[in-house]
């Protein structure tokens, strides 16, 4: 006999991951290995977009660098590069952590609901185990 | 006012059942519209810029994950620039990939909002989205909406440039590419609308979610206001050009379209809030409730009882009689159809009477 209750329950345990997929990804990670993980993939990304900004002012001054090849100050230039690059990571990771933080923050209180109706269903199937040992 | 409230429920109602079917209409319709604004907006390409081809991507992206039809939107942009100049095209690919790698792939699922922004842009009114993504995402949609602008930037300085010099000319390719970069970056109207939106869109999210009452009509009211000062301040100061007339008018319209969102959303009862507090083992609560306003659907009013007659009488439709007489349009009373079910099961068991008993109802008992 079908135990509408039960049937409730897992409804709603089937839409919840049918529909935030990835809070159930997320679940694996302590928060500070999330941020950790999202702050890799913000390095990542981050010096992905500089290299192209990169590529974009180096056509726009192809001429000068061409011109100036020999002559140039490297190490000026280079250092300025480094800069503006740490300038930017800095301030995108601190962005990305704050961002995967709060994502964090919100999965987490969705999935605590999540787990609650698991809790139900594991009693749900503790308590029919032990009234079938008891029937035995 | 309750004829609205009504209205309102009819409409969430009708949306519920068929969710399905409109969603997917509003996807292959956005789909379209998108794909032939593209086309219309650069047009460099023939092919790509065909109604049917435009209307078959629209068709066939709208089955697809909004990030797939934002990444087809992006290479149909892409391939139209490149029938005319390859470096005009490594131009918009590296600004688009610049644009996901540093904003975009913050706000996942929310690539909609981009192309809306586009689109909006290419039609001269941009005025409308700020409010209506305030009311409805928040600061998640701002990078969106920002990146959607300079999207539209990218293309219109692309297209600007192309027809005011010889871009296909491999010759003067880097000089095309410089003015192209110098234009973009130096385009002072780009940066005062996404300046605009942000600060609109950030300020009508704040008041909504503010705790004093009509907090959702006062974000609206007040983001109809600072858009329309900011935008006209803008012209002035800055020399932009923009028409004065469509800042107001869409202005007050993206207002209007807002409420009309936040009202089907949410529609609360300021006139009955509830102050309490109470207290558990751990803090002390004061909490202030504010009542959803719920309107109950019509329900049918029995005046008519009949028994069960197949052979005298001729029913063109089975749940008349069920239901009762036709004549049940007064609505005050709610009956349970099992119970009328039951009821009609007794009447047959009865004796037949020709005239039925004219009766209303209370709630069933259960």
């Amino acid at each position: 006999m079908v135990n509408k209750s039960k049937v409730k329950l897992m409804t709603k345990l089937a839409i919840y991951e049918k529909n935030h997929q990835d809070d159930i990804r997320l679940s694996r990670y302590y928060k500070s290995d999330y941020v950790r993980l999202g702050l890799i993939k913000n390095v990542l990304s981050v010096t992905a977009a500089y290299l192209l900004i990169l590529v974009m002012v180096g056509l726009y001054n192809m001429e000068w660098l061409i011109a100036n090849a020999v002559t140039m100050d490297y190490k000026s230039l280079g250092t300025r590069i480094l800069g503006y690059y740490l300038i930017l990571l800095i301030v995108f990771c601190l962005a990305g952590m704050f961002v995967s933080a709060l994502h964090y923050s919100h999965s987490f209180k969705r999935l605590q609901k999540y787990f609650k109706r698991l809790k139900m269903l594991k009693k749900y199937y503790d308590d029919t185990e032990n009234k079938n040992n008891a029937d035995e | 006012m309750p004829v609205l409230f009504d209205i309102r429920e009819r409409l969430r109602t009708v949306y519920q059942r068929f969710s399905t079917y409109f969603d997917l209409i509003a996807r292959i319709v956005f789909g379209i519209v998108l794909f032939r604004v593209i086309g219309k907006a650069i047009g460099f390409d023939a092919k790509v810029s065909q109604k049917t081809v435009c209307m078959l991507m629209g068709a066939v992206s709208a089955f697809l994950p909004m990030a797939v039809m934002t990444l087809l939107a992006a290479a149909v942009v892409m391939l139209d620039v490149y029938a005319v100049s390859s470096i005009l095209a490594m131009f918009v690919g590296l600004v688009f990939l610049i644009l996901y790698f540093l904003l975009l792939r913050y706000t996942p699922g929310k690539s909609y909002i981009a192309l809306c922004a586009a689109v909006f842009m290419h039609w001269g009114i941009p005025y409308i989205l700020p409010m209506l993504f305030g009311i409805t995402v928040g600061p998640s949609g701002i990078v969106a909406l920002a990146c959607g602008i300079i999207a539209y930037y990218t293309l219109h300085t692309v297209k600007m440039v192309y027809t005011s010099s010889d871009a296909s000319n491999p010759d003067e390719a880097l000089q095309v590419y410089k003015n192209v970069a110098n234009s973009f970056v130096k385009n002072k109207d780009m940066y005062m609308i996404v300046v605009i939106c942000i600060v609109v869109m950030f300020m009508v999210y704040f008041l909504r979610t503010r705790k004093f009452n009509y907090c959702g009509e006062a974000a609206c009211a007040c983001g109809v206001l600072v858009s329309i000062v900011l935008f006209l301040s803008s012209c002035v100061l800055m020399d932009v050009e923009l028409d004065i007339s469509k800042i107001i008018i869409y202005s007050v319209i993206g207002g209007i379209v807002s409420y009309i969102v936040r009202f089907m959303k949410l529609a609360l009862d300021y006139s009955a809030i509830e102050n309490v507090q109470f207290e558990d083992d751990d803090y002390y609560y004061y909490v202030k409730a504010v009542p959803k306003i719920k309107m109950t659907g019509k329900v049918n009013r029995v005046k008519k009882i009949t028994s069960k007659e197949p052979e005298d009488q001729d029913y063109e439709d089975e749940e008349t009689e069920d239901a009762g007489d036709e004549e049940n349009d007064a609505q005050e009373h709610h009956i349970d159809s099992e119970v009328i079910m039951s009821m009609l099961k007794e009447s047959e068991t009865m004796p037949q009477t020709p005239d039925s008993e004219e009766t209303t109802e209370d709630k069933p008992e259960e």
